[in-house]
């Protein structure tokens, strides 16, 4: 009887490991507690271990792939078997009751728990009966929509009952138990989350995305020292939450460029020279010339503009570029919508107007929903250069540093340049080094020959 | 006023004092006279009460069964010993066709107020047939009343009760707690109701529902949680298999959420799966995990002592099981 070798747990916290490396291929005789695969968790690479003896009738997964604990990632058994029906009954959410989902089940013994019993002999069966039970349970989805059947919400009878009785939308929870199955606590934490939340819409700076974990739910014990506990506002506990988030789950990595902003620099005094000449109420700043350069940039380069998103990429058809803005108590950052579509007086005047309002504490939902990119510009607080965060679900952060006078060698000759690093850092699962390198590289173009910018 | 002495002790005061409150009470079975029985349950009955009342038999469960049932019938109050209930195998037929039919097939016109009891369980190294826990077999009938009590105390208030009871009951001992002991109330009138489980140990966590000797592997597993995993368990001691007290797993599982069934027996159609089953029928709910069972091995008992002891339920199984459900891992 062909088994299922599933992903497990190989750390408590474990929901999903990438295969690095098998070492055993299709046709392999393999034996319980032979070593078959290293597996990446979100701890450590980890070795795994086959449960059971029989050849490798199937290797589902490639190297590199990432896989969910409970998924299947090869079939061992009788030489020639067939295992066509195990592969079905896989897409079902069923193969998993059925089949060792953790190791001590094997220790057991089928014999001496039946409960246990590996899947039925005829081969035809494991199929139907994983259809039909989620066709049962999901209330007469059709056995053929597999879909559906993946999507399926596990949650405990309890964890629905509380959920219901709260008004709490499942959906929004990230469950903590076996193959994500939300429990009692997990509904519990979103509504202890619920309850912390201000009424004052003032208060919800940033936006607020499903508060499914404590943002402090993994963290080191501070050392006995005397000092005072600060409990977590609403903005530090979503600044928490989301950047823990983006850290964890997007790759990061950085590309710094240093630019030429001599041109930019006297764009700009010539700009806001005229600006004030003729009696406008606006100024450019280094950053209005940023954000449109940046807004431009990502107009030709949509690859940049983007969101992963798990099964697919979002291509966002509108550049709308957030500013972080430092606040009392954390930061926020309000959105220049269309930017690619604005004069920089309007950006000026927009962005102006939106770090008002946020250091103000009135922004609205449509102030900072919606950002597709962000800026983030340490430069007044004399930094040279820094690597940024994501804002997650964004793909890319451009971090400025200070724009400032520094010898450079032009030609040969050493001279005083007026320079400013920039760092973009990139969600690898969607933007890749090339493709940062370009858009930076138009960024950089931009800001050298600022006149494009009026363009 | 209580005072602290053994199962057996326990059992054999209830006898003296059941035998003495009512003369229609008496005792039959394998050397339970001469010989003051097979575990010293009868110990000094023949002494007081005479060959009349206390009367040892041939080796013939299925005569000595059916002579209790028919004494029970005609208005006695007969206790019937098994030396264990692996032989008691030999009187199925008069115990499942016969105690257990006879008010219903004779309209209440008949009934059969008899006790039925003796050890069951495993012992130590006494082989595949005479270790074995039989209590589903029981536990299945309509008719029939199964009584298993844990303690010294439990032990002697449900079996006043039985032998009170108007019915057939089935009071299955276990050969290893003859000797534990624990504090007794001195009252000749102490009974524990059939029917009536007893929560052995206040929990939040989790609510274990066992009974008989796995409620001592129980205690300990639960010591154990709360000290490792800051788990803290609940012990439902069923007592009575059939009937059960369902209002008491109610009040258990509505608090604590979940629920592991520890049982000495086989895992397939036994009592604690019916119970497993009754729960998820009537508290889905409040379930926050799927019930876990702990069990004997689905072995025939092995004779050695180290392969008997893999095979019955052990204190870090149930352990195992309870973080389980209460997702520790996770």
């Amino acid at each position: 009887m062909a088994e299922v070798v599933e992903m497990i747990a190989l750390s408590p916290t474990m929901e999903e490991g990438t295969l690095s490396e098998w070492y055993v291929s299709k046709g392999d005789e393999v034996a319980d507690g032979e070593l078959i695969a290293d597996i990446e968790t979100d701890k450590a690479t980890m070795e795994m271990e086959s449960w059971y003896d029989g050849t490798v009738l199937d290797i589902l997964v490639e190297p590199g792939e990432a896989i969910a604990v409970g998924d299947p990632i090869a079939i061992v058994g009788e030489p020639g078997e067939d295992v066509s029906s195990l592969m079905e009954g896989d897409d079902g959410g069923g193969a998993s009751e059925t089949t060792h989902a953790e190791p001590d089940a094997k220790a057991d013994g089928a014999s001496d728990e039946p409960e246990h019993e590996a899947p039925p002999e005829t081969p035809s069966e494991p199929a139907e009966t994983t259809a039909e039970t989620d066709e049962a349970a999901s209330g007469g989805t059709t056995a053929t929509d597999e879909t559906e059947e993946d999507e399926r919400l596990r949650a405990s009878p309890l964890a629905r009952r509380i959920a219901g009785d709260k008004g709490i939308d499942l959906a929004t929870i990230e469950g903590s138990g076996p193959s994500g199955r939300i429990v009692q606590r997990d509904v519990e934490r979103a509504l202890e989350q619920r309850e912390v939340e201000p009424s004052d819409p003032a208060e919800a700076e940033t936006p607020a995305v499903p508060s499914t974990t404590e943002p402090s739910g993994e963290v080191v014990a501070a050392p006995d020292l005397p000092g005072e506990q600060e409990p977590l506002s609403q903005m530090r506990k979503t600044i928490a939450d989301r950047l823990q988030a983006s850290w964890r789950t997007a790759p990061h990595f950085t590309l710094t460029r240093d630019l030429d902003m001599g041109p930019a620099m006297a764009y700009r005094s010539e700009i806001n020279e005229e600006l004030e000449a003729t009696g406008r109420d606006v100024k450019i700043s280094v950053n209005d010339l940023i954000v449109r350069a940046c807004a431009v940039g990502l107009r030709r380069y949509p690859d940049v503009n983007v969101s992963y998103q798990g099964e697919h990429i979002t291509r966002f058809d509108v550049v709308n570029v957030g500013v972080a803005v430092a606040v009392d108590g954390g930061l926020v950052t309000p959105t220049i919508r269309n930017a690619d579509q604005k004069s920089l007086s309007q950006i000026a005047s927009e962005s102006r107007r939106l770090a008002e309002k946020a250091r103000d504490k009135d922004l609205q939902p449509e102030d900072y929903q919606g950002g597709t990119f962000t800026v983030s510009n340490l430069g007044m607080y004399d930094i040279d250069e820094f690597m940024a965060v994501i804002n997650p679900p964004e793909a890319a952060i451009l971090a400025c540093g200070a724009v400032r006078e520094t010898p450079v060698v032009e030609d040969g000759e050493l001279e005083v340049g007026t320079r400013m690093k920039v760092t973009l850092s990139c969600d690898h699962r969607a933007v890749d080094g090339a493709m940062g390198a370009e858009f930076l590289a138009e960024v950089a173009e931009m800001l050298e020959r600022p006149t494009l910018l009026g363009v | 006023m209580t005072r602290e002495i053994t199962v057996r002790e326990a059992l054999n005061e209830a006898h003296f004092e059941e035998m003495r409150r009512d003369e229609d009470v008496f005792l039959i079975g394998e050397e339970v006279a001469e010989y003051d029985g097979a575990y010293k349950v009868s110990k000094g009955l023949l002494d007081e009460f005479g060959e009349r009342r206390v009367r040892d038999t041939p080796i013939a469960e299925a005569g000595f069964t059916g002579i209790g049932l028919g004494a029970a019938m005609e208005g006695l109050s007969p206790i019937v010993e098994v030396m264990t209930f692996n032989f008691a195998i030999l009187a199925l037929d008069q115990i499942l066709n016969n105690a257990a039919k006879m008010r219903y097939m004779s309209g209440g016109q008949l009934s059969c107020p008899v006790v039925i009891r003796g050890p069951g369980g495993a012992g130590g190294a006494l082989g595949a047939t005479h270790s074995q826990a039989l209590e589903a077999q029981y536990t299945h009938v309509p008719g029939l009343k199964v009584m298993m009590p844990s303690t010294p105390a439990d032990a002697k208030g449900m079996f006043k009760t039985a032998i009170r009871d108007p019915d057939p009951v089935i009071f299955i001992e276990s050969e290893k707690l003859y000797n534990v002991t624990g504090e007794v109330p001195e009252d000749d009138d102490y009974t524990i109701p059939v029917g009536e489980g007893d929560i052995k140990r206040e929990g939040s966590d989790c609510t274990i529902v066992t009974w008989s000797r796995l409620f001592h592997d129980c205690r300990e597993a639960a010591d154990q949680l709360e000290e490792e995993a800051d788990l803290d368990v609940e012990i439902l001691d069923l007592r009575s298999l059939r009937p059960f007290d369902k209002e008491l797993i109610e009040e258990s599982v509505r608090k604590t959420n979940r629920v592991v069934v520890a049982e000495e027996g086989w895992p397939r159609a036994s009592v604690g799966s019916s119970i497993a089953d009754w729960i998820q029928r009537n508290l889905f709910d409040w379930l926050d995990a799927p019930i876990e069972r702990v069990h004997q091995r689905d072995v025939p008992m092995p004779y050695a002592f180290n392969l008997e002891a893999e095979s019955l339920p052990s204190p870090d199984e149930i352990v195992e099981k309870v973080k389980q459900v209460c997702y520790y891992e996770f």
